[in-house]
């Protein structure tokens, strides 16, 4: 059977909006889709595509309303993947005409979900089921609700066109759903991404960190440079190429993505850094989400924007970019530290003499006294002595 | 044990970066050269604190310190209570809920001076909103 997907990312969560997402829109983080955001190593959306392959769709098609200017989305792109980037406004007509273009290319069922949610669902039975209950549309309900994750038969066209028109918010007809009880996080926030993090070191998704398990429950990726002072506290991840500095301390579940900086003596616990991100010296990061010099807190419940570089900033998307910085940053280093010691607030203090301290012309040796002169010698008694008040 | 010194109130400006750093420093410098200073900065409308702005912060309890006086901060917004706790510097003042909670802290024992954390600081114990 010829099955074949369509997943729709940056979709604004309100179907009425169609406008852009902004950066605190739900299920975005700084305008990036959160499914399109790396988690382990790898984007969610490369993980349900994979996942979709391996269940035996022939092809996946992926059509982004979020702005692919963005270095993170970028990011997401493979090329094995049909990708479409597509204006908010286009997107369902969009949807429309590729789930034509699939048809008559001779899928007999296509696969409809809105990332969104990310689902672990077993693709055979739902299959199963919808071929079962000959349905024309059949949607996914886990235990919290439906999803935007439905069944379309390939000859069904005017159903799917009613289900695309509405923005999957109706059917056609209206069918019996699939339950499932699959691995089901909705994504709506970075609290539930650090959720999906935790859950994953927690082994309850199927989702593997990329890279080498150096300890147990301590993964690091390919090229990440880590200094020998730095502690890693199980269950973490650093992602490939990230650097962290000495003295870091990385802990309580805290996954750092790849292309990532932690300088010198910043502790990180429960906080997932985003790709490409640099993150200041000797700060104490907690339940937060950082990115695109952002960060957001689990536990404030806030996101805040940060315009100094020296706490959170962003770093270089391209390697060549990345390089001529770090060269940028060699290369001055030494006019702006001669620059600080000339001009800088903090000046070398005069040292004064202590009045205190003995005149140079005092000589130690003129007060001396022999020390063995006043030991005791070790009697017996002396001993006895020593025993009993030695701990004292 | 009362006390008939002033307290002094300041509310900090909405985005605390190196210029208005300096600005608010410059306000504030009559009150910090006091003899034994108590002051209390409201926080309440800040959304930007950068590095500049903490170690204003920083600069202006070292000199109250150093007079015998004391700096207390009140009414966090949950972007300065973020910045404060990134920098660990959270750790080094009193923080009370509003102003005139840190206020009244001056001239009561510390028991007495202590109060529930803000609704978002219910995570932190009590012990961690004392310097």
């Amino acid at each position: 059977m010829d099955v074949r997907a369509i997943l729709l990312t940056g979709i604004p969560v309100d179907a009425t909006n169609v406008s852009a997402p902004s950066a605190s829109a739900p299920e975005t983080f700084s305008g990036v889709p959160l499914s399109l955001l790396a988690v382990l190593g790898r984007p969610l959306l490369h993980r349900i595509a994979d996942r979709l392959k391996q269940s035996g769709v022939d092809s996946v098609s992926v059509l982004n309303a979020a702005d692919p200017s963005l270095a993170l989305i970028a990011g997401a792109r493979r090329a094995d993947l049909n990708w479409t980037d597509v204006s908010p406004e286009h997107v369902w007509r969009a949807a429309e005409e590729e789930f034509d273009r699939l048809v008559q290319a001779g899928a007999e069922i296509v696969l409809v979900l809105r990332l969104g949610a990310y689902v672990e669902v077993e693709i055979d039975p739902l299959l199963q089921f919808h071929l079962d209950q000959r349905n024309h549309t059949t949607q996914v309900v886990a235990g919290d609700g439906p999803l935007d994750f439905f069944v379309l038969s390939g000859s069904r066209r005017n159903d799917a066109a009613f289900l695309l028109r509405s923005r999957l918010t109706k059917m056609r007809v209206q069918t019996k759903p699939f339950f499932t009880d699959a691995y089901v996080n909705r994504l709506q926030n970075a609290q539930n991404l650090r959720q999906l993090v935790l859950d994953s070191f927690a082994l309850k998704t199927s989702i593997q960190p990329v890279g080498e398990q150096v300890r147990p429950g301590v993964w690091v990726g390919c090229g990440a440079r880590v200094d020998r002072g730095v502690r890693l506290v199980a269950p973490c991840y650093v992602g490939a190429s990230s650097k962290i500095r000495a003295g870091a301390l990385i802990t309580r579940g805290s996954s750092i993505e790849h292309h990532c900086i932690i300088d010198c003596g910043t502790v990180v616990e429960s906080s997932t850094l985003l790709p490409l991100s640099y993150l200041g010296a000797g700060l104490d990061l907690m339940h937060s989400v950082v990115g695109t010099k952002r960060i957001v807190s689990v536990k404030y419940s806030a996101e805040l924007a940060v315009e100094d570089a020296t706490l959170v900033s962003a770093v270089p998307a391209t390697s060549a970019l990345r390089t001529l910085s770090h060269a940028t940053n060699l290369l001055a280093f030494v006019p702006r530290q001669m620059i600080r010691s000339i001009f800088g607030q903090r000046k070398l203090r005069k040292s004064h003499a202590d009045v205190e301290c003995p005149e140079p012309t005092f000589d130690p040796g003129a007060v001396a006294r022999p020390v063995a002169q006043d030991r005791q010698s070790l009697t017996s008694t002396v001993v006895a002595g020593m025993r009993d008040y030695g701990n004292q | 044990m009362e006390t008939s010194r002033p307290v002094v109130v300041k509310r900090m400006p909405e985005n605390v970066n190196q210029r208005e750093s300096r600005k608010f420093l410059q306000d504030v410098q009559p009150f910090l050269t006091a003899d034994r200073p108590q002051l209390v900065f409201d926080l309440s409308l800040v959304k930007q604190l950068d590095a500049a702005g903490v170690e204003m912060l920083l600069h202006c309890v070292s000199e109250v310190m150093k007079r015998d006086g004391d700096l207390k901060l009140a009414s966090l917004s949950r972007q300065a209570a973020m910045v404060l706790e990134l920098t660990r510097t959270d750790r080094l003042f009193e923080i009370y809920e509003n102003s005139t909670e840190a206020a009244r802290s001056f001239s009561g024992f510390l028991p007495n001076a202590m109060r529930p954390a803000p609704s978002y600081q219910q995570t932190v114990g009590p012990e961690r909103l004392a310097a």
